[in-house]
């Protein structure tokens, strides 16, 4: 995988995020309000960043889709932090991906880091971790 | 526009999208652990270390494995202690200290380890005799680590656990930096975001 691969395959991931997020935080229970407006700004601040990497690679920027499909009806907020797992828990391989191929120590310690912060905010929205996330499977 | 870019979005994850995921990511860790496979293979079976010329130079990642693999070992020492102090809590602890050996496995299996330990001699990595493996197993064994001073109350005892694991995901974040294996950089990415959950998952409720 190519850098700008992973780059992109990490800013659609943060697309997704953003979206999900929006989705999350109409539905989560008050006091996870705080967490999910936290959780949803630093997936646009990475996405920024990202954006930035690609265009400095002389590559258009992966847009965000109109909508994304998910797995489950979003309608409370038990469903909320469940949404909001899985959005950290699948965006952690590309992060790790990311890792793996990051030109420089800047890119990999930013990488790094977004996988470490997608690991704690899945731990915390759904109470569970594996052994190696963004490298072990994803759970269902 | 967006259909323009269709084909770069399938980069991504069609996030969450309907289970098709599940089909494009499931080798990661296996294709991780094969290539670990190979690598233990190429340091265990053969080429010997060239003749006459004594034990060769630890390569840097050889040490990190090791120091890395001696603050997993620090930290089952740690979850065993707690464990052994606050009956209670051992059933809860359990799974954090199956990771951390887990961790301790992978690292281990992921190329040569040095074992930074100066006061035995024995605990260097070494090459084996006519050309048998180098060793592999010379790390500290468990008993080699000291028994952790645990707080005998118990809140304390979780607090100190949680700290620990703040300090080691600090440290592997560092040591993913200084990998020269961008394999080794991504487990040990990995094992920090594992080490900064638990943190998270021992402030829960049980």
């Amino acid at each position: 995988m190519s850098i700008l691969d992973a780059l992109q395959a990490a800013l659609a991931g943060e697309h997704a995020c953003a979206y999900g997020y929006g989705l999350v935080g109409a539905h989560a229970a008050t006091r996870d309000e705080p967490a999910a407006r936290a959780a949803y700004e630093s997936h646009k601040a990475r996405r920024d960043l990202l954006v930035a990497q690609v265009r400095a690679r002389s590559a258009e920027p992966v847009a965000a889709l109109p909508a994304y499909g998910v797995p489950f009806a979003v309608t409370d907020a038990t469903t909320a932090s469940r949404l909001a797992g899985l959005l950290e828990e699948r965006l952690a391989p590309l992060y790790a991906d990311l890792v793996a191929v990051a030109a420089n120590p800047v890119m990999r310690e930013m990488a790094a880091r977004a996988l470490v912060e997608a690991s704690v905010r899945s731990a915390g929205w759904i109470g569970r971790t594996t052994t190696l996330p963004g490298l072990d499977p994803v759970p269902e | 526009m967006v259909r323009g870019l269709a084909p770069i979005v399938s980069y991504g994850v069609p996030m969450p999208g309907a289970g098709v995921d599940g089909a494009t990511r499931p080798s990661r860790r296996g294709v991780l652990l094969g290539t670990a496979a190979i690598s233990l293979a190429a340091c265990t079976g053969e080429p010997a270390p060239p003749p006459d010329q004594g034990p060769p130079a630890p390569e840097p990642d050889a040490l990190l494995r090791g120091r890395v693999a001696a603050a997993e070992r620090t930290m089952l020492a740690l979850y065993a202690a707690t464990g052994a102090q606050h009956p209670t809590l051992a059933d809860r602890l359990l799974p954090f200290a199956v990771r951390h050996g887990r961790h301790l496995a992978v690292v281990e299996s992921s190329g040569p380890v040095t074992t930074p330990v100066p006061s035995t001699p024995a605990g260097t990595a070494s090459p084996g005799r006519d050309g048998e493996s180098p060793t592999l197993e010379a790390s500290p064994t468990p008993e080699a680590v000291p028994r952790p001073d645990v707080p005998a109350d118990l809140a304390a005892a979780v607090a100190a656990l949680r700290a620990a694991e703040r300090a080691a995901a600090d440290a592997r974040i560092a040591d993913c930096l200084r990998s020269e294996d961008r394999a080794l950089a991504e487990v040990l990415a990995a094992v920090a975001a594992c080490e900064a959950a638990h943190d998270v998952l021992l402030g829960q409720e049980p």
